[in-house]
């Protein structure tokens, strides 16, 4: 069942143990949770166990929670830190086959959009860590700039330096899909 | 401004995200700047393509796997908290058990050293052995006059449980 709750007042009945508060916050994040987690990691068997630990760990410090920040970007945080420490640990970056093509795609326009999206992947994920997970929050999550700080811990400033830097790096790498 | 710092800037100022002076900063550059007119360029051209890009669908009963493990951790949390409850109780009997035996041990010393006093049968001796008591906090054996210590001793160790 849908609720009309804030995610805020959702967490805060969950940490007076109410369990199906707890799940319509999973319903509602579950996405952007997975998602992020699969960019910045690059592998799905990996990015479920992150994302999965992520709503775990709100779970347990659902009673220390206080609504200070919005509850998108705590969890975008947990998300964060989750991953960069798997990938201190983890040196190489395993990437899975191709993603799914959209099957409406006239058969050649797939074939192009299959290529370049095995591109961008490719070119993501050759980025230092920090920049690739400032690209993911930034671009494909559309958060702010004031948010990407906050759920990098970091300053808006720094932000916009890892962006400009991993910019110039994906500008050179994809510059063959580049429309003159 | 310099290129530098224009570009660093050209992010926020797509997504209308910076002051009015810094946009009109950064605005001022663009229109004498060809290179950073080129990375604006560029970057609307990579936010495009990147939006483009598809991420796999998220697995399964996901969500599910997530509440069935919170539902578990909360049942062993409340689990925990009744075994720290009884943990507690416990430590309160292992307390009162070694408090017992000490007592205990106090008062066969006691009896030892009473039975030399007795045999020296010197006042000064009783007098000393009266503070002894008092200084090892058993006031309540030198108050007990009439009774033997040995019977002091069970009588004081016996109260406890009771
Ligand atoms: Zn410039």
């Amino acid at each position: 069942m849908e609720s009309s709750l804030s995610d805020e007042a959702l967490m805060l009945a969950a940490a007076g143990g109410d369990l199906a508060a707890f799940e319509q916050l999973v319903l509602r994040h579950q996405e952007s949770a997975w998602r992020t987690a699969y960019r910045i990691v690059g592998c799905q068997r990996e990015a479920e166990d992150l994302a999965q630990e992520a709503f775990l760990r709100v779970f347990e410090a659902r009673d220390r929670y206080r609504p200070t920040a919005a509850f998108r970007t705590y969890l975008y945080r947990i998300v964060v830190r989750l991953c960069l420490d798997h990938l201190r640990k983890r040196r190489p970056l395993a990437t899975d086959g191709l993603a799914p093509v959209d099957g409406q795609l006239p058969a050649e326009q797939q074939a192009a959009e299959s290529e370049r999206a095995q591109a961008v992947r490719a070119a993501i994920g050759s980025l230092p860590a920090n920049q690739r997970t400032a690209i993911v929050l930034r671009y494909y999550e559309g958060l702010s700039g004031r948010e990407t700080a906050e759920a990098m811990d970091s300053s808006v400033k720094a932000v916009e330096r890892l962006l400009a830097r991993a910019r110039k790096t994906l500008e050179v790498r994809l510059g063959d899909f580049f429309p003159d | 401004m310099r290129c530098r710092e224009a570009q660093s800037k050209l992010d926020r100022f797509v997504a209308q995200e910076l002051t009015s002076a810094e946009r009109a900063q950064v605005g001022a550059h663009l229109a004498s700047c060809a290179a950073c007119r080129r990375a604006l360029a560029s970057l609307r051209w990579l936010q495009e393509i990147l939006a483009d890009a598809p991420a796999p669908p998220i697995p399964g009963g996901f969500a599910d796997r997530i509440v069935a493990r919170a539902r578990t951790q909360q049942a062993a949390t409340a689990r925990s908290n009744r075994a720290s409850r009884f943990e507690q109780s416990a430590w309160k009997t292992i307390l009162f058990s070694a408090a017992r035996a000490a007592a205990l041990a106090a008062g066969l010393l006691l009896g030892l050293l009473m039975g030399r006093d007795t045999w020296r049968a010197s006042p000064v001796a009783a007098a000393q052995q009266t503070d002894l008591l008092a200084a090892a906090g058993l006031a309540p054996l030198a108050e007990w006059g009439g009774d033997s210590l040995a019977q002091s001793y069970i009588r004081l160790t016996l109260a406890g449980e009771r």
